[in-house]
């Protein structure tokens, strides 16, 4: 009975000992990384870059999938996102989504909706603009 | 046989109460019906499925009937779980979110993810809805093992981080902070939980002597509670698809930002179980 209770206790201090360090790795390492990200961060106004990621059939038209990247410093919000389909210099299509937000360093995806077949002409994506979150 | 049927129905009765009081804020989140179709279903899937050894775990140390083994605790948390799903079903029936003409992969997950909540609320409207019926006492929380402490923490942090994750205010305040904000926040969520754990009364603490017992309750609760509200926001982002594709940092502040109301809600689960 005794040396059950004792058993009990020590169950519990090693269960604590635990607890108590998993929680102490856990909010260092947390606050460690945004000291890190608080020192190192530029403040640098959000740089979006979108890319192509391949168009397809979709019902009644074609759908162009994008990645849109922040290689800024700050989040950004209401990313506009503005694709356009030429041929031979002169502008067939255009179409336009909104991103609501992408953060500092991060990546998000999305898609513009076509009638005109990406495939068979010259794409450029672009990021028409964006507010402050 | 008449009594026992009348003890039960009237516990039916308060975990039905109880699902809906739980569950009013997150059933009229716009984002709650988005997620119920949008989410991914493995990890709506995988959601429910931790909530009910959740559920099990919440029994043994509430519950809306007093339980005598782990059996009874398994059904308990089925009935809760049943219960809570109805009383989402009903309710998103109700406000029109929820309705034959929609595909049933749609009405499925909206009261997958609203059950979840709700379920809690049933397993917890014990506590919370029974008038006081006095000479009871002995809860198996008041003799909580530190086992059961941090599964109460973690509990309370899943359900009150969960009433806010789905809000885009959470990703608002996380891209508006700056770093030291958050560092400000994680630092006051460690206070406010320290100061909780003092005043709620963590069992174990008060064997402490004093010279010792400030570090160790810090360490052990304080510390440890901080380090299960952010693992719980960790999850319930992951689960919410708030992590894809964002840099380590972002989330870290996420974590922080959610980390607030959930050590709020770890420090005060024992109240409200």
């Amino acid at each position: 009975m005794a040396r059950q209770a004792r058993e009990d206790e020590r169950g519990k201090r090693r269960l604590e000992a635990i607890a108590a360090v998993l929680g102490a790795v856990l909010a260092l390492g947390t606050i460690g990384v945004i000291v890190w990200d608080g020192f190192s961060s530029s403040g640098r106004p959000p740089v979006i870059v979108v890319q192509p990621l391949g168009a397809q059939a979709s019902d009644g038209g074609y759908v162009l999938e994008i990645s849109v990247t922040n290689a800024g410093g700050e989040a950004a919000a209401a990313v506009v996102v503005e694709g356009t389909l030429s041929r031979n210099g002169e502008v067939v299509e255009t179409s336009d989504t909104t991103f609501d937000y992408v953060a500092e360093a991060s990546h998000r995806r999305g898609g513009l909706f076509f009638s005109e077949d990406p495939r068979t002409m010259d794409v450029s994506v672009r990021a028409k603009g964006f507010v402050d979150p | 046989m008449q009594a026992g049927g009348m003890i039960f129905a009237r516990g039916i009765a308060r975990a039905f109460g109880g699902a809906v009081l739980f569950a009013v804020p997150l059933l009229m989140t716009m984002e709650m019906w988005q997620l119920g179709f949008s989410m991914s279903r493995t990890r709506l899937a995988i959601f429910v499925a931790a909530t009910l050894p959740m559920l099990i775990g919440l029994s043994y140390y509430s519950g809306f009937e007093k339980t005598q083994s782990f059996a009874e605790d398994i059904e308990d948390a089925f009935v809760a779980y049943a219960t809570g799903w109805i009383a989402s079903a009903l309710m998103l029936f109700l406000f029109g979110m929820i309705g034959p003409h929609m595909p049933p992969g749609e009405v499925i997950g909206k009261i997958g993810i609203q059950s979840v909540p709700a379920s809690i609320g049933a397993i917890v409207a014990r506590k919370q809805l029974q008038a006081r019926d006095g000479g009871s006492g002995g809860e198996r929380e008041d003799r909580a093992t530190y086992r059961g402490e941090l599964f109460l923490m973690a509990a309370g942090a899943v359900f009150v981080a969960f009433n806010v994750a789905p809000t885009e205010e959470m990703l608002l305040i996380a891209y508006t902070m700056t770093p030291w904000h958050a560092l400000a926040l994680a630092f006051i969520s460690v206070l406010m939980l320290h100061g909780f754990v003092y005043t709620v009364g963590f069992a174990g603490q008060e064997e402490r002597p004093d010279y010792a017992g400030f570090w160790l309750t810090f360490l052990h609760f304080t510390i440890a509670g901080y380090g299960i509200a952010l693992l719980v926001s960790l999850y319930v982002l992951w689960i919410f698809e708030r992590t894809t594709g964002i840099a380590p940092p972002e989330i870290a502040m996420m974590m922080v930002v959610l980390g607030f109301p959930a050590s709020l809600g770890a420090a005060t689960a024992r109240l409200i179980v």
